[in-house]
């Protein structure tokens, strides 16, 4: 025969346990924000290095360019 | 005196033979009550952990909130990439990502301990069961 036992009159725990499970949740909603955050940060940083990157090759280009023409210019007065 | 386990010592209780109805009823009551304080102890003592814990455990999330500002701040200027200098974001950059790191550790921590905690909390007779299980012998009360 199976003696059913009255059950532990709970005091504050479970409000207390509620408040951990709000305070556990908010840790793990910021943990989930930085690492959303993080990700579009990569993106972006990625496309501008990107754009820098052609920017600069752009300018050595140009320059390269307006060297080789102006070298023209001087071989052609001679 | 043999420390049983509570469960079984309160069913011990119940299964003695008594002069009377008053008596059985008086020493089952002595038996819960006495435990059910233990218990209280123990609940008091994890509510105020609880509390402690979670007054003293607000700075990472803080610290994540001006960490996912800082971050949408640099987005925003590498949108315009003639707003920063690659040296400039080669500099914000990487000290930004390692105060993410570090408190995403902090904020794992403080994921971790709510957890554990809250089982605790939660339903604190199976808590002081499991502890005084654990430690037999040790916490085990010798009872009335």
């Amino acid at each position: 025969m199976t003696i059913q036992l009255p059950e532990y009159p709970k005091s504050n725990g479970p409000a207390a346990a509620q408040r951990l499970a709000r305070h556990r949740e908010k840790a793990a909603e910021a943990r989930a924000a930085l690492a959303a955050e993080l990700v579009k940060l990569d993106a972006q940083a990625a496309e501008t290095l990107q754009a820098w990157d052609q920017r600069d090759n752009t300018r050595d280009r140009l320059t390269a360019l307006g060297r080789e023409q102006s070298e023209q210019e001087k071989r052609d007065r001679r | 005196m043999t420390k049983r386990n509570i469960n079984d010592s309160r069913i011990l209780a119940r299964q003695q033979q008594y002069g009377n109805r008053e008596q059985e009823r008086a020493a089952i009551e002595a038996v819960d009550d006495f435990i059910f304080d233990k218990v209280r102890f123990v609940e008091n003592m994890t509510v105020e952990s609880a509390h402690r814990f979670i007054d003293e455990s607000h700075a990472p999330l803080t610290e994540a909130e001006s960490l996912t500002a800082e971050l949408r701040e640099l987005r925003r200027d590498l949108d315009y990439p003639d707003r920063i200098t690659p040296h400039e974001a080669g500099k914000r950059y990487p000290t930004l990502l390692a105060r993410v790191e570090e408190t995403q550790k902090k904020l794992g921590r403080v994921e971790q301990e709510s957890t554990w905690l809250e089982a605790k909390a939660a339903d604190p007779y199976a808590h002081y069961v499991a502890m005084t299980d654990k430690y037999n012998g040790i916490l085990r009360p010798d009872l009335p």
